[in-house]
C-alpha cells in the first residue's frame, strides 16, 4: 500500500502548496536580504533622522569618533524659517529648477521618442548611431560638467566657427530661426520656448540619453505581427504610428517622464542640489537636512501630479 | 471585357513606372533626411569631445594664433603632464579605479540578487521593499547624507576610509543603486518562467536554479548595470565629497585644477588652466570610453531584451 504522503489527497496538496509558499517566502527573504538590511540601516533610519535633525539644532560632536549631537533639545521650525525666509537663494533656486523642469521634460521626452523611432528603423551605421546617442552619459555627467562649464578655451576656439555652439555663432542660427517665427505671428512665449530648446540642444541630448534607451527597448518589444496585420488591413504608416506604436509605448512614456523629472531634480547639475550639498559639506547639517526634506516633499508632490495626470492616458496591453 | 489596345497597355505601363519612380524618390528622400538628421545629432554629441581633444594638445600661443583652427602647430603633451600632476598622479587614478571597480562589482552582485528576489518570489513585505526601491530612486541622495555621515563618523570610518562606500554598495543603497535593482527586476520578469519551472521539476532548488539557469541568461543585463555603475561612480562627486573627502580621488582632486602654477598675465593663466582642464577631461573619460567600446555590444543586446514594458 502506498504511504499516505505520496497520495494526492486534498490535504496533501494543501500541505505541498503551503510548503512551496513557505519555501518561496524563505528564498524571497534570502535573495533580497542585502537590500532589506540596507533599506533599514541606510534608507529608513537616515530618513527618519533627517526629519528629526531638520527640526532641531544639530552640530557635529567635537570629539573624534562621535556622530551628530543635538545642541538644543527643543523642537522648532528655526531651520525651515532660515531656508525659506532668511536665505535669499533657496526659494529662487527651487522656482528656477521647477521652471527648468517644466521646459525641459516635454522637450526631452518628445525628442527622445522621436530619436528612438528613427534609431529603430533600418539604415546603414545604425549600431554606430545607437552607441553615439548614449555617449553623453559618459562624456557629460558628474565631474565632467563642472570641468566644462565656462571653459574659456572652448569658447575661444568655437568663436567665429560656423557650427560651434557658442553664444556668438548660435546667435546667428537661432537669430534667423527667431525671425522666421516672429513673421509667423506666433505667441512670444512659444517663440522663446522654441528658441530656448534649439539653444539647449546638447543639454537635451544629454538628458534624453537614458530615455532614448527606454523607448528603443519599448519599440523593439512590439510584436511585428501587429504591424503586419495592420498593414494588411490597409493602414498607412501615419495611422500605424498613432494607433499602434504610440499606445504600445505609452507606459514607457510615463516611465521616461518620471525618470526625466527625477533626473532633472536630483542630478548634481541642479542648483538646489548643489546648494544642499554645499550646506552639508560646509557642516550646517540641520539646515541641510531641512533643505533636503522640503525639497524632497516638493519632488514627491510634483511626481504625484505627473503620475496622476499621465496614468489616465497610459494604455496597458494586458 | 474588351481587348486592351497597344496604346492602353503602354499607358498603364507608363503609369506604373511613374508610381515606381515616385516611390523610389520618396524612399531616398526619406532616407537622406534621416541620414542628415542622425549626422547632425552625432555632430552635436561628438563636437565637444573633438574640440576638447584638440584643445588638450594646444598651448596658449596656439589659441591666439588666427591660423590655428583645430590642429595645433605643434602637438604638445605639457597639458597632460600638468593635469596628471595636479590631479595627484598615479595614486589618484589607482584609488579611483579600486573604489569604482569594487563598488561596481558589489552593486552588480547585490542588484542581481535583489532584482531576482523581487521579480520571482512572493513574500510578505515584497511590495514594501519594491516601494522602498522606487522611493530611494526618487529622493535626492543628500536627504540621507546627514545621518549616514553621522553613523560612519561615530564608527570613526569617515573621510579617509572606503568602508562607507563599500557598505552602501554591498547593501545596494549607494549611488543610483535602486535604478540597477529596478533594471534587474524588469529583466528577470521578462525571462520565461518555464525555464525555472523545468529546473524545479528536475529537482533543483531556487539557489541552484538561479545560479545555473538564470545567471547565464542575465549576463548582458549585468554587464549593462556594471557599465552604468562604473561610469557613474567614476564621475560621481556627490558621495565621495561627503564620505571620502580626504582620499585622493578624481572627484576630490578636481578642484586643484583651478590652482595656478607659476606666474603670468591673468588672462593667459586662465587660458592655460582651461587648456589643462581639457587635458584632464580627456584623461578622465578615456578609460570610460574604452570600457564603453567593449561593453556596448552587451548594452545594445540587453536593451532589446530588457522587457522594460509591464
Amino acid at each position: 500500500m502506498a504511504t499516505n504522503t505520496n497520495q494526492l489527497t486534498p490535504k496533501n496538496i494543501r500541505r505541498r502548496k503551503r510548503s512551496l509558499e513557505s519555501k518561496q517566502k524563505k528564498y524571497g527573504y534570502i535573495f533580497t536580504s542585502p537590500f532589506i538590511v540596507g533599506a533599514i540601516i541606510f534608507i529608513l533610519i537616515p530618513l527618519v533622522y533627517s526629519v528629526i535633525y531638520s527640526f532641531h539644532k544639530v552640530e557635529l560632536s567635537p570629539e573624534v569618533g562621535k556622530g551628530l549631537i543635538c545642541v538644543d533639545g527643543s523642537f522648532g521650525l528655526d531651520n525651515y524659517n532660515e531656508i525659506f525666509n532668511v536665505d535669499p537663494n533657496f526659494r529662487k533656486q527651487i522656482l528656477a529648477s521647477l521652471g527648468d523642469m517644466a521646459i525641459n521634460v516635454p522637450v526631452v521626452v518628445i525628442f527622445s521618442f522621436f530619436m528612438a523611432s528613427v534609431l529603430n528603423t533600418k539604415f546603414m551605421g545604425r549600431g554606430f548611431a545607437r552607441s553615439v546617442m548614449f555617449l553623453p552619459v559618459i562624456i557629460s555627467s558628474g565631474v565632467i560638467i563642472s570641468l566644462t562649464q565656462n571653459d574659456l578655451a572652448a569658447q575661444l576656439i568655437g568663436a567665429g566657427d560656423r557650427f560651434a555652439s557658442t553664444a556668438d555663432s548660435s546667435f546667428e542660427i537661432t537669430g534667423a530661426f527667431e525671425m522666421m517665427l516672429m513673421q509667423m505671428d506666433l505667441p512670444v512665449r512659444l517663440i522663446e520656448f522654441l528658441i530656448g530648446a534649439v539653444g539647449r540642444i546638447s543639454e537635451i541630448t544629454t538628458m534624453g540619453a537614458v530615455s532614448i534607451v527606454i523607448f528603443l527597448a519599448g519599440l523593439q518589444s512590439i510584436s511585428p505581427s501587429i504591424y503586419e496585420a495592420s498593414y494588411i488591413e490597409g493602414a498607412t504608416k501615419w495611422e500605424v504610428f498613432w494607433k499602434i506604436s504610440l499606445p504600445m509605448v505609452s507606459p514607457l512614456i510615463l516611465l521616461s517622464v518620471v525618470y526625466t523629472v527625477v533626473d532633472s531634480f536630483t542630478s548634481n547639475v541642479n542648483a538646489v542640489i548643489r546648494n544642499i550639498h554645499q550646506t552639508i559639506i560646509g557642516g550646517t547639517y540641520d539646515v541641510g537636512a531641512a533643505m533636503a526634506v522640503s525639497y524632497s516633499l516638493i519632488i514627491l508632490a510634483i511626481l504625484g501630479i505627473v503620475f496622476a495626470v499621465l496614468s489616465k492616458v497610459v494604455f496597458y496591453q494586458d | 471585357m474588351s481587348e486592351l489596345t497597344q496604346i492602353q497597355v503602354d499607358e498603364i505601363k507608363r503609369r506604373a513606372k511613374n508610381v515606381k519612380i515616385k516611390k523610389y524618390v520618396f524612399k531616398y528622400v526619406v532616407s537622406a533626411v534621416r541620414w542628415l538628421f542622425i549626422l547632425g545629432m552625432c555632430f552635436v554629441i561628438l563636437y565637444p569631445l573633438f574640440s576638447q581633444l584638440s584643445l588638450s594638445f594646444m598651448t596658449s600661443d596656439d589659441m591666439y594664433d588666427a591660423t590655428v583652427k583645430y590642429i595645433p602647430k605643434q602637438i604638445i603633451f605639457g597639458n597632460y603632464q600638468t593635469a596628471w600632476m595636479k590631479l595627484g598622479g598615479f595614486q589618484t587614478f589607482s584609488n579611483t579605479f579600486l573604489l569604482t571597480f569594487s563598488t561596481s562589482i558589489l552593486q552588480v552582485a547585490t542588484a542581481t540578487l535583489v532584482g531576482y528576489g523581487l521579480a520571482r518570489f512572493r513574500f510578505k513585505g515584497g511590495k514594501i521593499l519594491f516601494f522602498l526601491v522606487i522611493l530611494a530612486l526618487l529622493l535626492p541622495p543628500d536627504l540621507l547624507f546627514t545621518h549616514r555621515y553621522s553613523m560612519f563618523r561615530s564608527l570613526d570610518q569617515i573621510n579617509d576610509s572606503p568602508l562607507s562606500m563599500l557598505c552602501f554598495a554591498a547593501t545596494c543603497t549607494g549611488l543610483k543603486c535602486s535604478l540597477y535593482i529596478f533594471l534587474m527586476r524588469q529583466f528577470f520578469r521578462g525571462m520565461p518562467k518555464e525555464l525555472e519551472e523545468a529546473a524545479y521539476v528536475d529537482g533543483a532548488g531556487p539557489a541552484k536554479t538561479f545560479v545555473s539557469i538564470m545567471l547565464p541568461g542575465a549576463v548582458s543585463m549585468m554587464v549593462t548595470v556594471f557599465l552604468f555603475s562604473f561610469v557613474w561612480q567614476w564621475l560621481d562627486s556627490s558621495y565621495t565629497t561627503v564620505f571620502m573627502r580626504e582620499v585622493n580621488l578624481i572627484s576630490t582632486k578636481i578642484g586643484s585644477l583651478d590652482s595656478t602654477v607659476g606666474t603670468g598675465i591673468t588672462s593667459s593663466v586662465d587660458l592655460n588652466i582651461s587648456l589643462i582642464k581639457n587635458a584632464a577631461i580627456m584623461m578622465i573619460i578615456a578609460p570610460l570610453i574604452v570600457l564603453y567600446v567593449f561593453t556596448q555590444r552587451f548594452f545594445v543586446e540587453s536593451i532589446s531584451r530588457s522587457g522594460l514594458v509591464g
